[in-house]
């Protein structure tokens, strides 16, 4: 009986320790394609992987990532796979204060629940970092008011990622990595007031965001990729080498080098073939000028 | 003798007041040309690197003109270029060192490709570590604009 007892459970153990891997291994590909790593690590000033701090300017204030290392003080070491799912489907803490859509999850809610959770297994997995999260730079009128809230409640609809019949597998997986992992469409759309996406040019490029202008990526022939085909994008996406030739800098090369290029080969052809899909719009993204010193002091 | 001596002097004279007083303006519009050059070397060199074309015999061209442009790329940062149809940010003056080791990386990586397609063993990693030290200096020092 002993004996059973004993082999069932050396027979068992290896089959747990295989499936953890698995669902770690799992989380890693989600953490790849969702690329926390570029906001959640503070790499211009040496901070260290996942521990926040990095800096989001934008019109609504400067915005600082936090520490998504499993640490269980400053980090979400303490969070129940609830609280994990609730901060990704719904934008709320655990705490129950409301995110600022800084924070993606209007992408991420589109996630499904399997790969969430694979995806906190995997940050579980990752060594704690230490570092204290720091309040965000926001003007009086966003402090006094409920404002993440507000937005929450009004512009926000939760829902998980829908499978689309009537489209490839490929495509829909291309579809699922961009809306729900990869959020594209958070840089690469035009917002109006209180940062809503115009629907009508979702993916059209953003004359300037955080001092750089955000390519037009739907497949409009002169003004954005419709020139490229899956095979340029799925080169871009390893190397960061556009059409022209020229290479990708700023913001893209770390999404480039963190997300982008650590992607299964399918993966990135999958998005490739749901960017080319895309109803092209056209909307040119004009170079801007830098002042010249001289003018700024008359 | 001391006529053509005088004639020379003022030609040199002439010649270092034209460099010193180099219009930033013209030094701008000569990098944009010099940098969209190496990137249409860039580009026709990855579409043989990738095998989109069969022009083989073609790549050792793109692969020396490469090499030879990132050479020229340090020169064409003076101070005071930092204003109007540029995207180079403050960090190339304010980091000179930082900005150095970039242009290093970019030369050595664009000569070994040289030598590679030379030895006939240039590939898509060798062709990818030019670029990717493209991307690192580009990442650091030019504000994306398109």
């Amino acid at each position: 009986m002993l004996a059973r007892a004993l082999l069932a459970i050396v027979l068992v153990l290896p089959v747990q320790a295989n499936a953890k891997s698995d669902l770690v291994e799992q989380g890693r590909q989600v953490f790849l394609a969702s690329n926390c790593q570029t906001c959640h690590t503070d790499s211009d000033n040496g901070g260290l992987p996942l521990a926040g701090g990095r800096e989001l300017r934008s019109e609504f204030g400067t915005y600082y990532s936090p520490n998504i290392s499993p640490d269980r003080e400053t980090g979400i070491g303490n969070w129940s796979d609830e609280d994990f799912i609730r901060a990704m489907r719904e934008g709320i803490a655990p705490d129950g204060r409301y995110y600022y859509p800084s924070f993606p999850f209007t992408s991420y809610t589109k996630m499904r629940r399997a790969d969430m959770l694979a995806l906190k297994a995997y940050l579980f997995s990752l060594p704690p970092v230490k570092n204290q999260n720091r309040d965000h730079d926001l003007p009086l009128y966003m402090r006094i008011v409920p404002s993440a809230k507000i937005w929450n409640m009004r512009y926000f609809e939760p829902g998980e990622f829908k499978t689309d019949a009537g489209q490839s597998d490929e495509w829909n997986r291309g579809a699922y990595l961009s809306q729900a992992m990869g959020h594209c469409a958070e840089c690469h759309t035009p917002r109006k007031g209180l940062g809503i996406m115009i629907e009508d040019k979702r993916y059209a490029g953003v004359q300037e965001l955080d001092g750089e202008a955000v390519p037009n990526i739907t497949p409009h022939g002169r003004t954005g990729i419709g020139r490229w085909s899956i095979d340029d994008l799925v080169y871009f996406f390893q190397s960061g080498v556009t059409l022209s030739g020229d290479v990708t800098g700023g913001k893209m090369a770390g999404i480039v080098d963190d997300s982008l290029s650590q992607l299964p080969v399918s993966d990135q052809r999958a998005m490739a073939v749901y960017l080319k899909s895309l109803t092209p719009v056209d909307n040119e993204i004009r170079k801007k000028k830098k002042k010249r010193k001289k003018e700024e002091w008359e | 003798m001391r006529n053509s001596l005088m004639a020379l002097t003022l030609i040199a004279l002439t010649a270092t007041g034209t460099a010193a007083a180099m219009d930033a303006e013209e030094v701008i519009k000569y990098r944009n040309s010099v940098m969209k050059a190496y990137a249409g070397h860039t580009g026709a060199a990855s579409r043989i690197v990738r095998g989109k074309v069969d022009y083989k015999d073609q790549l050792g061209f793109h692969a020396t003109a490469m090499r030879d442009i990132s050479l020229l790329i340090e020169g064409l940062f003076p101070e005071d270029s930092d204003f109007g149809e540029t995207r180079a940010k403050a960090e190339i003056w304010s980091k000179p060192e930082e900005y150095k080791q970039a242009m290093k990386d970019n030369q050595q990586a664009a000569e070994a490709f040289l030598k590679a397609v030379n030895d006939g063993t240039a590939d898509a990693a060798g062709f990818k570590a030019v670029t990717d030290s493209c991307k690192g200096c580009h990442d650091k020092f030019r504000a994306e604009d398109d």
